[in-house]
């Protein structure tokens, strides 16, 4: 089990930036529902929901380190660690459902980027399923009090995983296209990929997890400048 | 193929004969008649008739659709997912 290692003065700033970047994502997911409701094309269903789900992850994930550091400024003089245990309890619960979303999310995006020929069947999507599932109860025993920071490696590599067939996908998009807005969602799923690969390694030193979420914020930004240049 | 047909009207600066309409759509009667009520229904399109002739126009509300739908073709394409 690893602790992350989160510098004092960046709580808040992350927050900050998990909220700006549901709300780039709700854009997107919004904007694909539109489009969704006129092609009624399965790629655009998947990438309405796969942006809501990770939207939703990433509101969720602000609120709860709202919460954690509210609770935490609010104790730090006088600390019971039943407090504590209230806290990492909340903590705990709210960051498991923003893994669980986020892997749904970016899978859902993926399979919006499978070429139309392609059939997955339910018996491998359900094979996949059930091995992040067993992955994640195999390393539960080994949690003592913080279930999430064990999940966190898995959630992160497995995120680094997805993300990373779809940052080829766009990548090879780009290549064909050539255009700024193609480029724009490069450098936004790049951003999101750096940061899982960043993130992973938080354990190591403090600012990996400072870069880590500038990397996200950097990939979201992009992606709302790509929503810009589109509307002009 | 909603789109299409749009399009097609946009071109010949919103207002068209159902004949040209149908050639360059590459319809048939039929499957025209069925996309241009489901457009007259939505106020995207409007009917008036010249003499024997049938005139398609491009509303206000069909021509600012059309202008979103360009836009998200855009994003959609960006993200590597053609319409």
């Amino acid at each position: 089990m690893h602790l992350l290692l989160i510098p004092i003065w960046f709580y808040g700033f992350d927050t900050l930036m998990y909220f700006v970047s549901a709300i780039v994502g709700f854009f997107i997911s919004s904007k694909s529902y539109k489009l969704y409701s006129v092609t009624r094309k399965k790629p655009h269903l998947y990438l309405h929901l796969g942006f809501m789900l990770l939207s939703l992850g990433l509101f969720l994930s602000g609120f709860v380190s709202t919460y954690s550091y509210v609770m935490y400024k609010s104790c730090i003089r006088n600390c019971s660690l039943s407090l504590f245990d209230t806290i990492f309890g909340v903590e705990d619960f709210g960051l498991f459902l923003y893994f669980g979303l986020s892997i749904l999310g970016y899978s859902i995006l993926a399979l919006a980027h499978l070429p139309e020929k392609t059939k997955i069947s339910s018996f491998v999507l359900l094979f996949i399923l059930a091995f992040s599932v067993v992955m994640m109860l195999v390393s539960a025993p080994r949690s003592e009090l913080l279930m999430w920071y064990t999940y966190h490696q898995y959630f992160n590599l497995l995120s680094v995983l997805i993300v990373g067939y779809i940052l080829f996908k766009v990548l090879i998009n780009f290549s064909e296209s050539r255009n700024l807005v193609s480029f724009l969602v490069v450098l936004g799923f790049s951003g999101i990929f750096v940061f899982h690969t960043l993130h992973f390694f938080s354990f190591f030193n403090p600012w990996m997890y400072v870069f880590a979420h500038l990397f996200l914020i950097t990939g979201y930004l992009s992606l709302l400048a790509m929503l810009i240049k589109v509307r002009r | 193929m909603l789109l299409d047909i749009l399009a097609s009207i946009q071109k010949e600066n919103g207002k068209i004969k159902k004949t040209h309409l149908m050639y360059r759509a590459n319809l048939t009667h039929e499957r025209l008649k069925k996309y241009l009520e489901m457009l007259l229904l939505n106020d995207f399109l409007e009917e008036s008739k010249t003499g024997n002739q049938t005139f398609y126009i491009l509303t206000e509300k069909g021509n600012k659709f059309l202008m979103e739908m360009r836009r998200l073709k855009k994003m959609s394409e960006a993200f590597g997912i053609p319409i």
